[in-house]
C-alpha cells in the first residue's frame, strides 16, 4: 500500500509535464493499435523522454526522444505513464 | 507478375520518412525517371536508373515500421516481400539511415534486414550528426548488423561513389538472421509460422521466419487495419493452412499476452545495445544530449518562434495566405494567357474552317477541353511547388502542429487544414493535397468536404448575380459575398463532423508526428516533385475532364436545327430586326439554337423542377452547363440570354438579368432568386474536373458518386428552402 502511494507520488503521465521536465517511460496503459505505434516511435520502457513545447493552441504537445522530436496529442499522451527523472539520472543508468 | 525478358537488376530504396531518401534516390539515379501510382492506391511509385548502369531503382514510400497500418507501410511491405501484383520482388536493398537519429532508423532497418535479402545500408546525414555532437562508427554499425554500411551525405553527393561501387558489386546471396531473441513459448510460434509459411511457397524460405515475425504482430497488434492485411494473406492461403496459422497466433496471445509490444521492446533493446556502442555522444554513452538541449539546435532556435504561442499563429497565418495568394493571384496571369491562347487558337481554326459540326468540335469541343484540362494546370504547378516547398523545410508538420486543435474540433487532422485552405482557390489541388494525410478515414473526409470551400471558379457567378440583383450597394453587396463563402466554410465543418460520426465513424485516429530539423530545401528537388505530380494529373484526371467536354458540347451542339425549326416568338422577333443588327440576329439565333440542343431540351424538361426555386429553363441551361464545370455559367448565360459572348464584367448580361421577366412578366431576377441561385451554387458540386480527381484518388467511382449526389441534393433543397421560405416571408421578391 505504502509502495502504491510511492508510485502514485512518482509516476506521472506524459502530458501532465510541463516544458523542459525529464522523465522516463514506465509503460503504456491503453492497447490497441495506438500502443503499438507509440513503442515503435521509440516510447519504449525505459525510453528517456523529455517535455519540449505545447503548441500554440494548447495541444498536441512535442517531445523528444531517442535524438528526435515527435509530435503527439494529449489524449494519446496520457495513456503513457512515466516516472519522474532529472536528466542526470536517466544517464547515469 | 510480367517478367521483362532481359533480367534487370532491381534495387528497391527503403528508409524513414525524413531521412534523405528522396534526395538520395534523385543524385544516384539523375533525371532518369518515371513516375506512377501503385495500382489502386495513391502512393506514388518511383522508379529510375542509376545513373551508367542498367540497374533500377524503385524509391519505396518513407515509412517507420513494416507493419501494415497505412497504404505507405503495407505498399513497402509487400515489395520488400515480393508481394505486390506488377511489381518485382527487389534484388536487393540500399536502405536509407539518418545518423542523426540512429535509433528509430534502426527499427525498420532490422526489421528489413531480417528479411535476407541483400543490403547496403547508407548512413546518410553524416553532417547533420556531427552538428548534433554525434559520430557514428559506420564500420561498428556494418559488423553489428551484418551489411556493408557507407557514410553518406546525400546534399552534397559526399559518399555516393562508394555506395554506388557497392550496389553494382552487390553479392546476390542472402543471409538472414535474427540476432535478440524473443521468449521461449513467442520463439516457439515464429517457428511453427515460419514452417507453414514455407510450405505454402508464398514467401522465399529464408525470409519466412522474418515474414513469420511480422504476420504474428499484424495478427496480434490490436490495430484494424493491421489485423485486415494479416486476414488478407491469410485469404491466400489454403483454409487447413489458415486456419493453423490462426492457432498458432492465439496460442501464442494465451502465454504471451500483448506479444507485439513484447516483440517491439526486445528489438529496441537490442537496437539500443548497438546505438550506444557505435554512436559517439548517444544519449546512452555521455551528456551531449544534455549540452545540446542546452545549447540549442537551429530548429529549436527556429520552432522557438515558428511554433511560439502568439508568433507561431502569426507565421503561421502569413504563411498560409502567401500560398492562398499564390494559388488564387498569381496562376491569374497564366490562366488568362492560357484562356487567351485557348480563344486565338479557336479563331484561327474558325477562320480556315467553314461553319459546321467539325469545326465546331474542334473549337468548342476539343480545344475548349483542352483548354478545361490546362486552365487548372498553373495552379495546381504553384500548389504542389508549395507543398513541395513546405514539406521539404520540414514547416508542413509546423503546420499540422498548430492547426491540430482546431481541426480535430471537427473530428479532423491538423493536415487537413492546408488541403481545405487550397480548396479556396480550387479544390483539385487541395484534393490532391490530402495525399499527406495517412489515415483513410481523415482523408476520405476532408476530400468530400474540399469541394465546399468557395473556389475561385464560383466567383465570377457571384459577381455577376449580385451586380444584377443589388446594383450599387457596396456594403450589402460585400456581406453578400461574404455570406456566401461561410455558408460553405461552415456547412463543410458540419458535413466533416457528421461523416465522422456515421460514414467514417471509429476510434478517432491518433495523432502522431514526427517534427523533422529545418532544412534549406534544393531548387531542383523541388522542381522535379512539382513536375512529377502535375504531370500525374495530367495524364490521370485530365483524360476524363476532356472526355466529359466532348460529351458535353455534343449534347449543346445536337440536333443542328435551321431557323424554320425556331418557335414562332423567334421567328417574329428575328423578321422585325433589320438586316444591319448582326450582332443582335446571330445572338437571337444563337441562343434558340441551344434553346432547341439536347441541353435546351433537358434544362426545359426541367424547368418545373428548377420552378420551386426560382429558376427558369434559361437559369435551368446555366446551371445544368455548369456542372461540367462553374466557370461556363456566365458564357452559358450570356448565349441563353442572347448577349453573345459575356463575361463577369459584361454591363449588358448583367442589365438583360436584372430585367428578364417570366412569360408573365413577373421579375425573374429578384434578389431572392439571386439568393437562392448563389446558394445553389456554394452547395452543388459542379465540376466533372474535381469528381475525376476524386475518383483517381479514392480508387472508385463510389466517391465521387456519393459526393455529387449528396452535394447535388443538399443545393436543391437549401435553394429550394430560400425561395419558398423567403417568398412566404415575402423577404427580395
Amino acid at each position: 500500500m505504502i509502495a502504491f502511494l510511492d508510485d502514485a507520488q512518482t509516476h506521472r503521465n506524459l502530458a501532465e509535464l510541463s516544458p523542459g521536465e525529464h522523465c522516463r517511460v514506465v509503460g503504456i496503459s491503453e492497447g490497441g493499435g495506438i500502443r503499438h505505434r507509440l513503442l515503435e516511435m521509440g516510447l519504449t520502457r525505459g525510453a528517456a523522454v523529455q517535455m519540449i513545447r505545447v503548441a500554440p493552441l494548447g495541444d498536441p504537445i512535442e517531445l523528444q526522444v531517442r535524438g528526435y522530436r515527435l509530435s503527439v496529442r494529449k489524449a494519446e499522451a496520457a495513456t503513457v505513464m512515466v516516472e519522474m527523472t532529472t536528466h542526470r539520472h536517466s544517464i547515469s543508468s | 507478375m510480367i517478367e521483362s525478358p532481359v533480367h534487370t537488376v532491381q534495387i528497391a530504396v527503403a528508409g524513414n520518412p525524413n531521412s534523405g531518401k528522396t534526395t538520395l534516390f534523385n543524385a544516384l539515379t539523375g533525371l532518369r525517371m518515371k513516375v506512377a501510382n501503385y495500382p489502386g492506391v495513391t502512393v506514388e511509385k518511383r522508379e529510375g536508373v542509376l545513373s551508367g548502369t542498367q540497374i533500377t531503382l524503385l524509391d519505396l514510400p518513407g515509412v517507420y515500421s513494416l507493419s501494415a497500418r497505412s497504404p505507405d507501410e503495407e505498399i513497402a511491405r509487400d515489395v520488400l516481400q515480393g508481394r505486390l501484383p506488377g511489381t518485382r520482388r527487389p534484388d536487393a536493398i540500399l536502405l536509407v539511415l539518418d545518423a542523426s537519429n540512429l535509433d528509430r532508423n534502426l527499427y525498420l532497418a532490422t526489421q528489413i534486414i531480417e528479411f535476407g535479402t541483400p543490403v547496403v545500408v547508407a548512413c546518410n546525414m553524416i553532417d547533420v550528426a556531427a552538428q548534433r555532437g554525434l559520430r557514428v562508427d559506420c564500420e561498428a554499425l556494418s559488423t553489428r548488423l551484418g551489411v556493408p554500411v557507407v557514410p553518406t551525405i546525400a546534399s552534397t553527393g559526399q559518399g555516393l561513389s562508394e555506395l554506388k561501387a557497392l550496389l553494382i558489386a552487390l553479392p546476390m546471396q542472402a543471409t538472414a538472421t535474427r540476432s535478440w531473441r524473443l521468449p521461449a513459448a513467442f520463439e516457439a510460434a515464429v517457428d511453427a509460422v515460419a514452417a507453414r509459411l514455407r510450405e505454402c511457397g508464398l514467401v522465399p524460405t529464408h525470409a519466412a521466419p522474418a515474414g513469420a515475425l511480422l504476420w504474428l504482430m499484424d495478427y496480434l497488434s490490436g490495430d484494424a487495419a493491421s489485423r485486415r492485411s494479416a486476414e488478407r494473406f491469410l485469404a491466400r492461403l489454403s483454409r487447413d493452412r489458415a486456419d493453423g496459422m490462426r492457432r498458432e497466433a492465439e496460442a501464442l496471445s494465451q502465454a504471451i499476452p500483448d506479444a507485439a509490444s513484447v516483440a517491439i521492446e526486445a528489438r529496441y533493446e537490442w537496437i539500443s545495445s548497438i546505438a550506444s556502442a557505435v554512436v559517439r555522444g548517444h544519449e546512452g554513452s555521455d551528456d551531449a544530449v544534455d549540452a545540446r538541449s542546452r545549447a540549442g539546435t537551429l530548429t529549436d532556435r527556429v520552432d522557438a518562434v515558428l511554433t511560439h504561442r502568439v508568433f507561431g499563429p502569426v507565421v503561421f497565418a502569413a504563411v498560409m495566405f502567401v500560398l492562398f495568394l499564390s494559388i488564387f493571384a498569381w496562376a491569374e496571369p497564366l490562366m488568362g494567357l492560357i484562356e487567351a491562347g485557348q480563344t486565338a487558337l479557336a479563331g484561327v481554326v474558325s477562320a480556315h474552317m467553314n461553319e459546321g459540326p467539325l469545326r465546331s468540335l474542334l473549337t468548342d469541343g476539343i480545344i475548349a477541353g483542352v483548354g478545361t484540362v490546362l486552365i487548372f494546370f498553373p495552379q495546381i504547378c504553384i500548389l504542389f511547388f508549395c507543398l513541395a516547398l513546405l514539406e521539404d523545410t520540414g514547416y508542413m508538420a509546423r503546420a499540422a502542429f498548430i492547426m491540430d486543435r482546431l481541426m480535430s474540433g471537427v473530428g479532423l487532422h491538423g493536415k487537413s487544414f492546408i488541403p481545405l485552405l487550397s480548396s479556396y482557390a480550387c479544390a483539385i489541388p487541395g484534393i490532391l493535397a490530402t495525399r499527406t494525410i495517412e489515415d483513410r478515414r481523415d482523408r476520405f473526409t476532408t476530400i468530400l468536404i474540399a469541394p465546399l470551400m468557395s473556389c475561385s471558379a464560383r466567383l465570377p457567378v457571384y459577381i455577376v448575380v449580385i451586380a444584377a440583383v443589388f446594383g450599387e450597394r457596396t456594403l450589402l453587396k460585400a456581406g453578400v459575398m461574404f455570406s456566401m463563402y461561410a455558408l460553405g466554410t461552415l456547412t463543410a465543418m458540419g458535413l466533416a463532423l457528421l461523416f465522422k460520426k456515421t460514414l467514417f465513424a471509429g476510434p478517432r485516429p491518433a495523432f502522431i508526428l514526427e517534427l523533422p530539423p529545418y532544412h534549406l530545401p534544393k531548387l531542383g528537388g523541388l522542381l522535379r516533385t512539382t513536375w512529377d505530380r502535375a504531370k500525374l494529373f495530367l495524364t490521370n484526371a485530365g483524360t476524363i475532364i476532356f472526355a466529359v467536354c466532348v460529351v458535353i458540347w455534343a449534347l449543346s451542339y445536337f440536333p443542328r436545327t435551321s431557323e424554320a425549326d425556331f418557335s414562332p416568338e423567334a421567328t417574329a422577333q428575328l423578321a422585325s430586326m433589320a438586316d444591319a443588327d448582326v450582332g443582335d440576329r446571330e445572338n437571337l439565333i444563337a441562343s434558340e439554337r441551344l434553346r432547341l440542343s439536347y441541353l435546351g431540351r433537358t434544362g426545359r424538361l426541367i424547368e418545373p423542377v428548377l420552378e420551386p426555386l426560382g429558376f427558369d429553363w434559361r437559369i435551368g441551361v446555366g446551371v445544368l452547363s455548369s456542372f461540367l464545370a462553374r466557370e461556363v455559367f456566365v458564357g452559358t448565360m450570356g448565349i441563353t440570354f442572347a448577349v453573345g459572348e459575356a463575361d463577369e464584367q459584361s454591363v449588358a448580361l448583367r442589365e438583360r438579368l436584372a430585367d428578364a421577366t417570366w412569360p408573365d412578366g413577373r421579375r425573374l431576377m429578384t434578389p431572392l432568386t439571386g439568393i437562392g441561385l448563389m446558394v445553389f451554387y456554394v452547395l452543388a458540386c459542379q465540376c466533372v474536373s474535381t469528381l475525376a480527381v476524386v475518383k483517381k484518388e479514392t480508387g472508385s467511382w463510389r466517391w465521387p458518386a456519393m459526393m455529387f449526389a449528396y452535394m447535388s441534393v443538399m443545393a436543391y433543397v437549401a435553394a429550394l428552402a430560400v425561395h419558398q421560405i423567403g417568398g412566404r416571408m415575402g423577404w427580395g421578391v
